[in-house]
């Protein structure tokens, strides 16, 4: 396991599917390179697997849905953060983990 | 615990399914459904399934659509599957055509927390390749269900 810790929100403008799906692809997609990631969805469903501000301060990256407004999003203010619409995220989760791994890399020397 | 194979029935699922257009595949997946005895009115779940898929546009990517409904005219949560090998555009907005659609149908008197965590389960199940191709390889009906029994249906049934 790499020592990078991500987090991610995903949300969709009504119902469930394409939150929930989102945070699989994003979860699978991080797995497959050994990276830790925390998804939380937020959803008619209310909020689960909350990312606490201790969570959020310990992430070195961000990952949002940018369908509709993240709940609590001041808690990743100055985080690298890239953020993508969940059909997108779906269809191609590898694109934005490599996006923001890329505002990484400076500091990952 | 149930699992999702458990809303379904070989009746249910069509394989190559005849419509080419989106309202022709709900409609068609629907009459399976009313066929089994699963709906009390076609036309008033068409028309419930019409509502939703007004609000939001329910192709999910990755060539799947999953319209879903809540509502009286449903006797038995079931999930309707249909396969397309042409293909059908969901969205007119995207070229992107849907080779799979999973018809989600949920009685009224279900819990919206129940016929949401379905959806989502649903949703999730989806994004596992090995489950999709699946899906879409199967041979036949009895197959499809096979691939459909190990998924769980961890939802509560209380409203909150």
């Amino acid at each position: 396991m790499s020592d990078i810790f991500l987090v991610a929100v995903t949300n969709c403008p009504s119902g469930v599917a394409h939150t929930y799906m989102a945070a699989e692809a994003l979860e699978r997609a991080a797995k497959k390179r050994n990276i830790r990631i925390k998804v939380e969805t937020q959803s008619s469903l209310g909020v689960e697997n909350k990312i606490s501000q201790e969570e959020a301060n310990a992430a070195q990256g961000v990952i949002l849905t940018s369908d509709i407004k993240i709940l609590d999003s001041d808690r990743f203010e100055g985080k690298p953060t890239v953020s993508d619409y969940a059909t997108k995220i779906i269809r191609d989760p590898d694109t934005i983990i490599e996006a923001v791994l890329e505002l990484l890399a400076p500091s990952q020397g | 615990m149930p699992s999702l194979g458990d809303l379904v029935s070989p009746r249910v699922i069509k394989l190559d399914l005849e419509a080419t257009e989106k309202w022709e595949a709900i409609d068609e997946l629907a009459s399976l459904l009313d066929q089994e005895g699963r709906l009390r009115s076609r036309e008033a779940f068409l028309k419930a399934v019409a509502e939703r898929e007004a609000q939001i546009c329910t192709s999910v990517g990755l060539g799947i659509a999953i319209p879903h409904a809540r509502c009286d005219a449903v006797k038995q949560t079931s999930v309707a599957i249909g396969r397309s090998a042409t293909g059908i555009q969901w969205d007119p907005e995207q070229a992107e055509t849907c080779h799979l659609i999973l018809l989600l149908a949920v009685p009224g008197s279900e819990a919206s927390k129940t016929y949401m965590q379905l959806l989502a389960i649903l949703a999730r199940s989806l994004l596992d390749d090995g489950f999709r191709e699946g899906l879409v390889q199967a041979p036949d009906c009895e197959a499809v269900l096979e691939l459909l029994k190990p998924i769980r249906l961890d939802v509560s049934t209380t409203e909150d």
